[in-house]
């Protein structure tokens, strides 16, 4: 699709279309889980070590 | 250089070169050659996120930082997966419905053509003088340490990029990056089972991790609320979202990358990816440099890894006394040797306590030779770099990896570059397209705006390889690059997150804001006033209640 060209836009508050709800997946608490895990072996390694 | 090295390094490029250049041949229009033809898979995605991160910066100056500083460097990244987990519930979703090209033309439909014309001219300075960098990074350092020609290198990168990146766009950055993401993990880990291997053979991987660790390098959390000290946990987790919620969700080089996903899916699934796996990614860059260190426990280091820092000064009235410290040097090395290997042969017996203390007492002695030796360096009040921690990985490679590796581990340094300086051209010129000059020029056909695209690559590139001809080498060239990225990208972040959340604020407001912000960070910046890190969230925070105050007191005239 061919990118619009834009007028300037009144300042009207002429919004874009109302965003979707913030929907909140799986994966993202995949990587939560997955990072904050990270961060428990990386204070385990300094204690065992340090 | 052997004649395997030259044949795996040049090999390796010339293959990158033409395979992205040949497959990526012949964009039919410019959603084609600007957005990868919207059919990029999320691996790729993901690894192109990733390739356009992590520039030869990161396996140059990464690893030196740990040799020197340890590992508390890993907790820039913590606030990463956060972002991108915003990035992919907030900012994806608005891109792939309004069907932008940049992230900055969806401000003109929340704001007005001047917000977004001045958020891509932000961008296009920062990012500009970002690619010159990349650039000059790789071939300072190469030059210095292998002899070559800083201009010539600087060129042949620059060239390098250039003609692939000008002839298949996003396509060919992808599928470039994926090889060269390829050559990067298989050299890395060759390098780090190398140095495993090299080590004393009573000397296992336990006790290579108990000598880092008793020599400070393995502190790796910092929860402490030391304003001064960059890297804590916190500025890591604060900071450090503010930032990749900067760079991942504003800067065109990344937005470019994943807007080619054909849907929302494969954009959050990329963006995913990066999240799981850059933290440990980083970690193991870091390692790398970590397990350096305990080689050189073992085997003898220059009291400055930069050639040409060592070489001017013997070639100085400093030599002699140069020479002494390098003695003394050595002989704080042999000690620290010997009791390294008593320990190892009798750890299950001997005192941690007792050897953790002997241990920081050696590298406090070494320390402190290294700093007189920089005293001696400043004191020629040449040119020369003092800081030598991106000589560090170099070093090494280069005096202790097998022929053909050597080869390998260049081709790594040099695909980081290349696989960066790739996304930052293809963006460059995409803002500058879509956002200036499609924008601002009657409308043309599409072919017209696809030749445009190729030309402005073609400019940007060379821009940047000027820039890079200008640069001069400034502290550890990581913390540099993230140095520019932090003045500009608060307030860039700023007026993105007004623009998804405070329908309060009007154009007028944010322009103003915007203007002084900028201002006030780079004044800010300049007074040393705080860490870089919180650059970023000055920024943010600056931009956004100027403007809520901008609006309040405008609210008649914009109405």
């Amino acid at each position: 699709m061919e990118p619009t060209q834009r007028n300037s836009a009144q300042d009207t508050g002429d919004l874009p279309p109302k965003p979707e709800k913030y929907i909140w997946k799986k994966s993202y608490t995949m990587v939560l889980i997955a990072n904050a895990a990270y961060i428990l072996l990386f204070y385990v390694l300094m204690n065992i070590f340090t | 250089m052997l004649t395997i090295d030259w044949i795996v390094l040049i090999g390796t490029l010339i293959f990158i070169v033409s395979y992205g250049s040949y497959k990526t041949r012949g964009s039919k229009n410019v959603q084609d050659y600007i957005k990868g033809g919207d059919d990029t898979k999320w691996w790729t995605i993901g690894l192109s996120v990733m390739a356009t991160q992590a520039s030869a910066i990161t396996f140059l100056s990464t690893p030196g930082q740990a040799f020197h500083d340890g590992m508390g460097f890993v907790q820039f990244y913590f606030g990463l997966p956060i972002a991108m987990i915003i990035i992919c519930m907030v900012f994806i979703p608005i891109y792939h419905r309004l069907k932008v090209y940049t992230a900055y033309e969806y401000l003109e439909s929340r704001f007005d053509q001047k917000t977004r014309t001045l958020t891509a001219v932000l961008f296009l300075i920062q990012r500009g003088l970002a690619a010159g960098i990349t650039i000059f990074a790789p071939a300072i350092i190469l030059s210095a340490v292998l002899g070559w020609h800083l201009t010539t290198l600087t060129i042949l990168i620059g060239v390098l990029v250039i003609i692939y990146t000008v002839s298949g766009g996003t396509k060919a950055v992808n599928v470039t990056q994926k090889q060269q993401m390829a050559v990067i993990f298989i050299g890395m880990f060759a390098a780090f089972f190398l140095i495993i291997s090299y080590l004393p053979d009573n000397i296992t991987f336990t006790n290579a991790l108990e000598i880092a660790g008793a020599s400070g390098k393995l502190d790796i959390l910092d929860f402490s609320f030391d304003f001064d000290n960059r890297y804590t946990f916190w500025s890591g987790m604060i900071g450090g979202t503010f930032l990749a919620l900067s760079y991942f969700g504003t800067d065109q080089s990344q937005v470019q990358r994943y807007l080619s996903g054909k849907d929302v899916r494969t954009s959050q699934m990329g963006l995913i990816f990066n999240g799981l796996l850059k933290v440990p990614m980083q970690f193991f860059i870091l390692l790398v440099g970590v397990m350096v260190f305990v080689f050189y426990q073992f085997n003898y280091s220059p009291l400055n890894f930069n050639p040409a820092a060592t070489n001017a000064v013997h070639n100085s009235e400093y030599s002699a006394q140069y020479q002494n410290l390098e003695e003394e040097h050595r002989e704080i090395q042999l000690q620290k040797h010997q009791r390294t290997l008593q320990y190892a042969a009798n750890s299950e017996t001997a005192s941690e306590d007792k050897f953790k203390a002997e241990m920081l007492q050696f590298n406090a002695a070494e320390m402190a030779k290294r700093e007189e030796a920089r005293n001696y360096i400043e004191g020629l009040k040449k040119d020369v770099e003092t800081n030598d921690k991106d000589y560090v990985f170099l070093h090494f490679i280069l005096n202790n990896l097998p022929r053909g590796l050597i080869g390998l581990l260049l081709a790594v340094i040099l695909s980081a570059a290349m696989s960066s300086t790739a996304s930052e051209l293809n963006a460059l010129s995409t803002t500058t397209v879509i956002d200036l000059y499609k924008r601002n020029i009657s409308q043309k056909p599409d072919q017209h705006y696809l030749k445009a695209s190729k030309w402005f690559t073609l400019g940007w590139g060379v821009i940047a390889i000027g820039f890079a001809s200008l640069a001069d080498l400034y502290d550890n060239l990581i913390q540099l690059v993230n140095i520019i990225g932090s003045i500009f990208y608060g307030n860039v972040l700023g007026i993105f997150l007004l623009a998804f959340f405070v329908k309060y604020v009007k154009s007028n407001s944010v322009f103003i804001a915007a203007i002084i912000t900028q201002v006030a960070i780079i004044i800010i910046f300049k007074m040393d006033i705080m860490p870089y890190l919180w650059l970023n969230l000055a920024g943010c925070g600056l931009v956004m209640g100027l403007a809520l105050m901008l609006q309040a007191i405008m609210q008649p005239a914009n109405n």
